[in-house]
């Protein structure tokens, strides 16, 4: 069972995902905040410019002040290549956690030091452990 | 960060029109169709599906990405979590 994890620095899991339209299609890493508090997964205009999505409508979206805005949304697939966390052998294959083809929100904001705001749409599917200072992420 | 710094013309002027279009109905649709997805094409209803994906597939198919709007019938205010807590009301409008 694919498995990985790594230690958490300045409180926050960042993690790397690889981020593509869809299942067999190219894909580009991007670094991703893991927020349980967030209940969708959501990108920003970087991931946007960088995978080539188009947008296919808005969804209303509130922000922790319980303002609602009308976002950006898009389809978009998202793993967790685990190559990233752990050593593995060059003629190995490549693993990833898999994830899901996801309905996302745009983020109107490039956030500072990541791309992509893990929901629970997407850490809902994984089995996560979060203990003394690591986490252990596997399907 | 609005649709127009991101996205050509066409794909914005095509989700203008189905977002316009959706509000029109939008209270039909939660009347009649609730939890149900509706796809939008050229600011008009074309089907409405049971499943997200089969509406995004069957989009995509027909019209191509870029040139179809799902809308799911209901759909509550997303939360982002605390880390959507500065952002710029101004900003979010598409």
């Amino acid at each position: 069972m694919p498995s990985f994890s790594q230690n958490i620095t300045d409180n926050r899991i960042i993690i790397v995902v690889a981020v593509s339209e869809g299942a067999g299609r190219p894909v580009t890493n991007f670094r991703a905040l893991l927020d349980t508090g967030a209940t969708l997964t959501a990108v920003s205009p970087a991931v946007v410019n960088a995978v080539g999505l188009l947008p296919t409508g808005t969804m209303p979206l509130t922000v922790a002040s319980g303002t609602t805005f009308e976002a950006l949304q898009y389809s978009a697939r998202i793993d967790i290549p685990i190559e990233y966390a752990v050593a593995h052998k060059p003629d190995e294959p490549q693993q990833f956690l898999v994830g899901n083809q996801l309905v996302v929100a745009g983020l109107p904001y490039q956030p500072d030091g990541y791309d992509v705001i893990l929901g629970m749409d997407l850490i809902g599917t994984f089995h996560m452990t979060i203990y003394r200072n690591r986490i252990i992420l596997s399907n | 960060m609005q649709a127009a710094d991101l996205h050509p013309p066409d794909i914005v002027a095509e989700l203008e029109k189905n977002k316009a279009a959706y509000d029109a109905v939008k209270d039909e649709m939660e009347a009649q169709h609730w939890g149900r997805v509706v796809l939008l094409h050229d600011g008009a209803v074309e089907a409405i599906y049971n499943d997200m994906g089969d509406a995004y597939d069957i989009g995509c198919e027909k019209f191509g990405l870029g040139h179809f709007s799902i809308y799911r019938v209901g759909q509550r205010p997303v939360e982002i979590g605390i880390h959507g807590m500065f952002l710029d009301p101004d900003r979010l409008n598409t």
